[in-house]
């Protein structure tokens, strides 16, 4: 729905002078409340519902595939994800699986998949977002990393293992414990990225962008955060006439923010887990 | 897991139609949290009474002990809520209303909401659903068409609305005629995404409405900000466009649309007498450029905003009194930031229907 020339020109004053006023009070770096559950679905290895207050909602879940390692394919991680509303193979949709696959595959450590020398796990990362208004990335994203902390893996079974790792190896097919109790986390020693999305209005930046906000907005630019700091970004279109051109300053604040809310995401999240 | 939020519960159980035992403990959930779900006057708490179902529904049916008619009336006061599928009566005396069925002589809701009795009338007001236009209220719509004499309008019905070229104001004044030249220019005045406030005039047999902004309170919008609430949660009143402290203007449309803007003086406040109004009224009430907003004013809106969100979050009926002690309660709250997290949203609410109720 196109905004009127009088609500755009009022919502891009509003954040673009200095300070900035957001339509709905919030400081630049504040997040609008979510409801997120992990483990929600019993039949993933991982699983994750997050809601927003403007009705959008995303739920993932992980599961784990035993494969060969012989297998061409080098991929460890897939990551797909639907949205309603939106045909297969949206730009929404390529820009959401393309980001959160790369940023996975590059960050998980292969030897954390490998069960044996013959066989390893494959991740696949299913995500569906039931309702949008305001731009998925960062709900994906949040989900996505929420479900792969409740990612648990099924050690093998302690009798199909022998008395020392060369018999281990050789075994065929293996035999995983029957208790699903007897499972590692996978987010033991790693830590799964997040993306985070933020909207730049002149020479302002906002995290979590209502879809009114994101529609007056020059652009938008996403950082993957992992291991503490910031190891990507890409500039993000958030609407059909955005720039996709910023200057140094504002990329360098918008980083400088998303860094600083990608932490206090990640926080949150992890106490989500273990509570 | 979190505990659910009742907007969205509320959402879940009208769409999805979940079974009445769901729904049940959904609204029981709310007493707990000790929200006030809808907009009654005082008997909300009973109004989910926790009986046995086969005998509350009986108990409306019965007439045998000669005060049958005593009960319904008794039950439809304390605002007896109703789920899709639900036996609403067996008995065929009742005439069936909007929002029920029939199979046989049974009747059940074919939606989630309150029953309602008009003498032998029986029909279920939806707690959600589409606004449905009833001729004279005051209304904001977005423009999603211009056609050929005439635009169509977005109220958040059923149907778009359709807005006359020969129902509004054009410059010039009232007595002016329309010309062919006028049709030409018909995106000159309003165009695809304008919003604009006007009056149902009429509602066609399909449940269409027919707009009209002749009067100088109606017409396009600007100097504000736009965003929507569910219409069942707007409380109709005489006058729909209020003077707020802090500088604000409200139009509390009575589809749910609601626009804040800052204070400005409408043109029929300005003592001119009404014949002159026709010809006062010039382009620039069609114009497209807001005039100077102060941060203080912008704050305002964005603390209205959230006030009348929180009353929505809490599912509770918006009218300009609850507004204003919600903006009032809110200034607690050094930033109406603060006022998006949800005990703050109770917080202010239950401040609200403390201070409004007497």
């Amino acid at each position: 729905m196109p905004l009127s020339l009088t609500e755009e020109s009022y919502l891009s004053v509003s954040l673009s002078q200095r300070p900035p006023c957001r339509p709905d009070g919030r400081d630049q770096l504040q997040f609008r409340p979510i409801d997120a559950a992990a483990g929600i679905l019993p039949t993933t290895n991982g699983s994750a519902r997050i809601r927003l207050d403007d009705g959008g909602e995303c739920i993932v879940g992980v599961k784990a595939e035993v494969i060969a390692v012989s297998r061409p394919d080098d991929v460890h991680v897939e990551v797909d994800c639907d949205i309603v509303g939106l045909l297969p193979s949206s730009p929404l949709q390529n820009l959401l699986c393309s980001t959160l696959e790369t940023a996975i595959k590059n960050s998980l450590p292969s030897r954390l998949l490998r069960i044996t020398t013959k066989y390893r796990y494959k991740i696949f990362v299913d995500g569906i977002i039931l309702d949008h208004v305001s731009h998925p990335l960062t709900l994906f994203s949040m989900t996505t990393y929420l479900a792969l902390l409740d990612t648990r893996l099924p050690r093998l079974a302690p009798d199909s293992i022998g008395g020392n790792d060369n018999d281990k190896d050789e075994i065929g097919i293996p035999q995983f414990s029957s208790d699903w109790a007897d499972s590692d986390r996978l987010c033991m020693s790693w830590s799964p990225p997040l993306v985070q999305l933020a909207i730049i209005v002149g020479k302002n930046v906002f995290v979590d962008a209502t879809g009114e906000e994101a529609e007056v907005s020059d652009g938008g630019l996403l950082t993957v955060w992992h291991d503490g700091r910031v190891v990507g970004l890409r500039v993000v279109k958030t609407r059909d006439s955005s720039k996709q051109v910023f200057s140094i300053n504002s990329i360098s604040n918008a980083v400088e923010v998303l860094a600083s809310a990608s932490r206090d995401i990640e926080k949150a999240l992890k106490e989500i887990r273990t509570s | 897991m979190p505990t659910l939020t009742v907007h969205t519960s509320t959402d879940l159980f009208s769409s999805s139609g979940l079974s009445h035992q769901a729904a049940r403990s959904t609204n029981e959930e709310f007493d707990g949290e000790d929200v006030v779900m809808s907009d009654a006057d005082s008997a909300e708490g009973e109004a989910i009474e926790d009986d046995d179902d086969d005998e509350r529904l009986f108990s409306l049916d019965n007439n045998e002990n000669g005060d049958g008619d005593a009960r319904v009336t008794g039950l439809v006061k304390g605002r007896h809520i109703v789920t899709p599928g639900e036996l609403v009566t067996a008995d065929s005396m009742w005439m069936r209303g909007h929002g029920t069925y029939s199979v046989g002589v049974k009747s059940y809701s074919s939606v989630a909401g309150t029953l309602t009795r008009v003498n032998k009338l029986l029909s279920v007001a939806p707690l959600r659903g589409r606004y449905d236009p009833k001729i004279g209220d005051h209304v904001i719509g977005r423009i999603i068409d211009v056609g050929t004499r005439s635009w169509h309008v977005d109220i958040g019905a059923k149907q778009a609305a359709v807005l006359m070229l020969g129902s509004v104001n054009l410059p010039g004044g009232v007595q002016r005629r329309k010309s062919e030249s006028d049709e030409l220019q018909m995106r000159a005045f309003l165009k695809e995404g304008d919003l604009l406030n006007a009056e149902v005039q009429a509602v066609f047999t399909d449940g269409a409405a027919s707009l009209h902004t002749r009067s100088l309170n109606y017409g396009k919008l600007r100097n504000g900000y736009f965003f929507t609430i569910p219409s069942s949660l707007v409380i109709r009143s005489k006058y729909h466009t209020f003077e707020l402290p802090g500088g604000v203007d409200l139009v509390l449309g009575v589809n749910g649309y609601i626009w804040l803007r800052k204070h400005t003086q409408q043109l029929g406040e300005q003592g001119v007498s009404i014949t002159r109004l026709a010809e006062e009224a010039g382009w620039e009430i069609y114009s497209d450029e807001n005039e100077y907003i102060s941060v203080n004013t912008r704050e305002s809106i964005a603390r209205y905003a959230n006030a009348i969100k929180a009353l929505e979050y809490c599912e509770v009926g918006v009218n300009e009194a609850r507004i204003i002690a919600a903006y009032e309660a809110s200034k607690e709250y050094k930033s109406p930031g603060e006022m998006i997290e949800n005990y703050v949203k109770k917080r202010i609410v239950k401040y609200v229907l403390l201070t409004t109720k007497g």
